[in-house]
């Protein structure tokens, strides 16, 4: 798990999933869950980005616009509190968070492959690396004699 | 490099179905999800009796603040809550007797919408508490049936917060209760009198007008399935933006006399106003989600988010790069 892409997944999965989650929370969930962890770029941040993005995303329709509410102190905040829970305790945000945890996983895991074989890609193509492994390969030799 | 550019389209053309798919079909999408959405309600309620030798004058009035939120409780049906705020104030010829704090939050767990539809169903949950399920029960009974709730599909009301996109003057737009499992059904057609314009706290908005009449109004009589003497002077008023079809304020005012054996008379008289103050996330007057909450222009922040998008691909693959 990389901090960085952890730390740079998360808010902007985060930012784009909730602009678009006033069109369709559910898509909106998955494009921002898609994209966190693309930056993410592993397994365990995908997997995690996922399982923290998925709610903010897919619930902003119902907590986003209470925010100036809550902050202009104008309502209960318990009595919002209590609706907000609601809204969290059903079995389609859950269904919705595992499924982000999922695609997360996914997503990171394609990331990780993509980045292995990168890796590989660049192992052959490097004259340096060629050097070196050409020089390994001549001490064994050596060395066996 | 091929793949990326792949990715970058799919990505986008995912975002631009988003936002387009807005406008299409019957209903704008944006009214099935209200949230912070919030209504100032005022109700003034007047009577008076009069006999020969007395006169007995009771008022009510009620200020509240009601303020709308939802959710999905599944593909195909949107859960709404209320969150009731105000005060009721009772006065007896002319002192008051009886004042009540109101603090009613309703999670959007009880009530659900049909997406694209205006039926407004019950959930199982609902028709539970009402029937006194939960009188004697424990309160991890109660959450495992909100965890679970789901529409009843047989029951609905035609919702009266929105109507179709597209409609003007003489379109007729259906009010009303359904039930199918018991074979009943009330309902009853109102015309589209006439557009006007308004001014509300959330500025200047173009809206049609559902004027329903004393005469008209008779039909409430079959739905209480009770005799109203509502007066020639009573009306309803509904007002919907052009736009997006959404309630921005309704009016009523009912006048009703009646004489009983006792030969004593009274007269009532109910005023109601109904005004939109806040229209959290219904996009009134064409803005909507975080813009409308950050008061931004039309598209800010789904421009920004797009040009995050595009950046983040081309970050991705300038440093595979390099």
């Amino acid at each position: 798990m990389t901090k960085k892409g952890f730390l740079a997944g998360l808010p902007a999965g985060t930012i784009i999933g909730v602009t678009f989650s006033f069109y369709n929370p559910i898509i909106a969930t998955f494009l921002g869950v898609g994209i966190g962890a693309f930056l993410g770029s592993s397994k365990k941040s995908g997997g995690a980005i996922g399982l923290l993005a998925s709610p903010l995303i897919y619930l902003a329709p119902t907590y986003v616009p209470m925010l100036p509410i809550i902050l202009n102190g104008g309502e209960n905040i318990l009595f919002i509190l209590i609706m907000l829970a609601g809204a969290l305790l059903s079995l389609s945000t859950t269904i919705i968070i595992l499924t982000g945890v999922i695609l997360g996983i996914v997503i990171g895991h394609i990331m990780l492959r993509i980045a292995s074989k990168t890796l590989d890609e660049e192992h052959i193509e490097s004259p340096k690396l060629k050097e070196f492994d050409e020089n390994l390969a001549n001490d064994r030799y050596k060395n066996k004699l | 490099m091929r793949i990326w550019k792949v990715v970058l389209v799919v990505l986008l053309s995912v975002v631009v179905s988003l936002v387009l798919g807005v406008q299409c079909g019957e209903y704008h999408s944006g009214v099935s999800y209200p949230s912070g959405t919030m209504y100032v309600i005022e109700l003034k309620y007047d009577s008076v009796e009069s006999s020969n030798r007395t006169v007995n004058i009771e008022n009510l009035t009620v200020h509240a603040e009601v303020t709308l939120t939802s959710k999905d409780i599944d593909l195909n049906y949107v859960g709404w809550g209320f969150y009731v705020n105000g005060t009721g104030r009772k006065y007896e010829n002319g002192s008051m007797v009886e004042e009540r704090e109101m603090d009613y939050p309703i999670p959007p767990i009880l009530l659900a919408v049909k997406k694209n539809t205006r039926e407004l169903h019950p959930t199982d949950l609902l028709i539970d508490l009402i029937r006194g399920k939960y009188e004697d029960a424990e309160i991890l009974e109660i959450l495992s049936g909100a965890y679970t709730a789901h529409p009843v599909e047989d029951i609905f009301m035609y919702n009266i917060f929105y109507i179709e996109q597209g409609r003007g003057p003489g379109d007729k737009i259906i009010f009303g209760f359904v039930n199918s499992s018991a074979n009943e059904e009330k309902t009853k057609e109102f015309e589209i009198s006439y557009e006007k314009e308004i001014e509300l706290p959330c500025g200047k908005l173009n809206t049609l007008v559902i004027e329903i009449d004393a005469d008209t109004m008779k039909f409430l009589e079959d739905l209480i399935e009770d005799e109203l003497n509502i007066s020639e002077a009573s009306y309803i008023r509904f007002y919907y933006e052009k736009n997006t079809g959404w309630l921005v304020k309704a009016e009523a005012y009912g006048e009703a006399m009646g004489k009983n054996d006792e030969n004593v008379t009274k007269v009532m008289t109910v005023n109601l106003d109904v005004v939109l103050k806040k229209p959290g996330s219904i996009p009134i007057g064409g803005n909507r989600g975080l813009n409308n909450i950050l008061g931004l222009p039309k598209f800010t922040m789904e421009t920004a988010a797009t040009i995050l998008i595009v950046a983040i691909i081309y970050f991705k693959v300038a440093r595979r790069r390099a």
